[in-house]
């Protein structure tokens, strides 16, 4: 590769992002996700608060409660909220439990509940809470209030035998287990690092990053593969190749289609903000979205500035490595119709790299991976781009592993830039079926023999 | 000497598509690479143009290695190509920057070549009074001919000194023949280095001085246009006469090469057998109405040197 083989890049970036802007579905794809991204947080926010206004007053007017477990607790402070200043709570009146369900069940409209508290035999207490078949009160109400009950009988039963407030506060702490080795000499060995199971919160991010790589990989993969079959299927690449080297043509293309993606992604990132801002104005910043996105930040353990340069590194490296196979793809078909035949092997890799990030967050869930599994992702340049980001800022991925990740995908892309530039000029002229793997390695052969004639004529 | 090809090739696999191909053009003008389909005339333009990476040989503009990328060549290849979806002025003034023309430049001779070449209702839409302006057309919507008056262009565009045109007249009507036709001779004019590879004898006889017909990637005639008809000598003859003549025909034993209403075309060995048959034409008072006497045409020997190659293979 010379430096004039990518004379002309800056020209061809330059069409090819002013053509890719224009096009409708780019617009109107921006649009779209602009207006989800801005919808986002104020429609969680208003999903969340209706759920869980905690302010709203509870719809129960009535909570009779028949305790059959022997201890003895004053009901009449059971439900301190102001949300149940409404409710009249009755602790054991005549009549059973059992007659009291059945005029309940008689009743119209009714807003009562009934809790039936009995010490089982198998070593647990029961609690039952009754409300009328056709009663007024929504489910959200009565979860509401037997979750409050649950908390107010919890802490009612110790203090029914006569454990402190202090005491109480003593026994609810953690507890913190750690199985170790004896060593020889009488001391404890140091802990192993354990593999820890992810929560599912964690999963959930892990997943959702593996996703956005997928989409950002396949969405500039094929936008670059589209570009080039479409230049061969027209012939427009001849009057090209006079002006530009195909390895310019490849490089203008993929920066274009990179910075695309990066618009997209950049207003959505523009976008979380303002979104979040209309969320607090609606909603107030107690109630707003907010709340639940920070709870999620806090996941990010590895959050910060290194850790996210380094993420955005494996990600663009990634990005570019697709997108050089994606090339290479596009120029071994000569029509669109035969595009999905020649992608077959860049889908198949970005599969496999997918896929195992998939996988191994599956299996951190269930606490089954191990760090040598982890560290083949990281070191496999398919499955890097998918894996390094999202597990370096959960703090899962050393910064170290990272960058020898950064080292093997930078070789890698630029083998495959290497071969790709020996290939592609015969690749870009051949008209015919959708061509194999083994048909580019052997271009890729015959071109490096003629090479060594040249040289050796020279 | 301004560009030189010298013993040129290229070999897919074992089959060898151009073989030693050399030529000069000397001076400005228009040089004609002919050849059947298949003969190589499109992959050596590429090699010419640096698309295409040779197994062996030279070209040399100036005297030096060329570099298309760093000097002013312009091209019309040979399957037409633009993209379909995009609009043309934008194409326009991409081709023009890759050139290194710039933009305000290109849209004045863009302006120029669409009023020339009649194209200027796709180039700039119309605007209606009170009305929204009318969307600037994409290339799909044009026919192929005004596709190829819009390649054209863009060959023109930066004011090549070399200028190569694969097939330019190919599907055009006779309207838009003689319209390229011109803009070929009036770049012939302004002293300009052209190479022209076509299918059309007439066209080809009526621009180049010199020629290389190529078969199967090999130079099976090459050189001055007059000088190789020359060579051949004035051995077609053309009669007509109000009177049969088959009888004087058979007496000198000439082969017909065809038969119109306009005439026989008959071949003699030289100007001394045709003048014997004229005289025994006026002897036996045949009342010749038309004689004519003349070099081969570039088709002929076309076909006699592209259907020989093929008859030797």
């Amino acid at each position: 590769m010379k430096k004039s083989d990518f004379t002309g890049w800056q020209e061809v970036f330059r069409f090819s992002f002013q053509q890719g802007v224009k096009q409708k579905a780019y617009k109107g794809f921006l649009i779209f996700m602009a207006i989800v991204m801005l919808l986002s947080m104020p429609v969680m926010a208003f999903i969340q608060n209706r759920g869980e206004d905690k302010d709203k007053s509870s719809e129960v007017t009535m909570l009779t409660v028949y305790d059959e477990s022997g201890l003895s607790i004053d009901y009449s402070q059971a439900l301190p909220d102001s949300r149940y200043a409404g409710v009249q709570i009755t602790a054991n009146p005549t009549g059973t439990f059992e007659e009291h369900t059945r005029a309940l069940e008689e009743s119209e409209g009714s807003t009562e509940i009934l809790v039936h508290i009995v010490y089982e035999q198998a070593g647990y207490f029961n609690l039952t809470f009754v409300r009328a078949a056709n009663t007024a009160l929504k489910d959200e109400d009565c979860d509401t209030l037997s979750d409050d009950f649950e908390s107010f009988f919890n802490e009612a039963k110790l203090r029914a035998v006569d454990v402190t407030g202090e005491q109480m506060a003593f026994i609810s702490q953690a507890v913190n287990t750690r199985v170790q080795f004896a060593l020889e000499n009488g001391d404890i060995a140091p802990e192993k690092e354990k593999q820890e199971s992810i929560s599912q919160e964690e999963y959930f991010i892990l997943l959702g990053v593996i996703m956005v790589v997928v989409l950002l990989v396949s969405s500039v993969g094929g936008s670059i593969a589209t570009s080039i079959v479409t230049e061969k299927s027209t012939r427009v690449v001849e009057y090209l190749m006079i002006n530009v080297r195909p390895m310019a043509l490849i490089v203008g293309k993929i920066l274009a289609s990179l910075l695309m993606v990066l618009i997209q992604f950049g207003v959505i990132g523009i976008c979380y903000p303002i979104s979040k801002g209309i969320s607090h104005a609606l909603f107030g910043a107690a109630k707003g979205a907010g709340v639940e996105t920070s709870s999620v930040l806090s996941k990010f353990v590895g959050l910060n500035a290194g850790n996210i340069i380094v993420a955005i590194v494996v990600i663009m490296l990634g990005v570019l490595f697709f997108s050089i196979l994606a090339g290479l793809a596009g120029a071994s078909v000569s029509k669109l119709e035969e595009m999905a035949e020649g992608l077959k092997v860049f889908q198949m890799l970005m599969m496999l790299g997918s896929y195992f990030g998939i996988f191994m967050a599956i299996m951190q869930m269930f606490g089954a991976a191990n760090d040598i599994l982890l560290n083949v992702g990281c070191l496999l340049p398919i499955a890097a781009p998918f894996v390094v980001p999202a597990y370096l800022l959960l703090g899962k991925v050393t910064l170290p592993m990272a960058l020898i990740s950064i080292l093997l995908l930078v070789i890698c892309t630029v083998l495959l830039f290497a071969f790709t530039a020996r290939v592609y000029e015969a690749l870009i002229f051949y008209n015919g079926k959708a061509m194999k793997l083994k048909d580019i390695i052997q271009i890729a052969r015959n071109r490096r023999q003629s090479a060594g004639k040249e040289e050796k004529q020279a | 000497m301004s560009l030189e090809v010298r013993n040129l090739s290229k070999k897919y696999g074992d089959k060898t598509v151009v073989d030693n191909l050399s030529f000069t053009l000397e001076k400005p003008g228009v040089y004609a690479l002919l050849g059947t389909n298949g003969a190589g005339k499109t992959t050596s333009i590429r090699m010419i143009l640096g698309m295409l990476a040779n197994d062996g040989g030279q070209v040399l503009w100036q005297g030096k290695p060329i570099d298309p990328m760093n000097m002013n060549v312009g091209y019309l290849a040979e399957e037409r190509g633009l993209y379909p979806k995009y609009a043309l002025m934008d194409q326009l003034l991409y081709f023009a920057k890759l050139k290194g023309v710039s933009r305000e430049i290109a849209k004045e001779r863009i302006a120029y070549w669409a009023e020339r070449l009649e194209v200027e209702e796709y180039l700039y839409p119309k605007k209606t009074k009170g009305k929204k302006a009318e969307k600037p057309k994409l290339a799909e919507q044009l026919s192929k001919g005004n596709q190829q008056k819009i390649q054209l262009m863009a060959a023109l565009l930066s004011e090549p000194e070399l200028l190569i045109l694969d097939e330019p007249l190919s599907g055009l009507d006779p309207v838009n023949t003689d319209l390229f036709k011109g803009i070929i001779r009036e770049e012939m004019e302004k002293g300009k280095y052209l190479i022209m590879s076509s299918h059309q004898m007439a066209t080809i006889e009526e621009f180049c001085e010199d020629i290389t017909i190529l078969n199967r990637g090999k130079a099976v005639l090459q050189g001055n246009l007059n000088e190789i008809k020359k060579s051949y000598g004035r051995v077609n003859m053309f009669v007509k006469c109000d009177k049969p003549f088959e009888d004087i025909i058979e007496k000198h034993g000439l082969p017909l090469i065809n038969d119109t209403p306009d005439g026989k075309q008959l071949k003699v060995t030289g100007e001394k057998q045709a003048l014997d048959f004229l005289a025994d034409l006026l002897a036996m008072d045949k009342q010749v109405v038309k004689f004519e006497l003349r070099e081969p045409s570039l088709h002929e020997i076309f076909v006699e040197k592209a259907g020989a190659a093929h008859e030797e293979e």
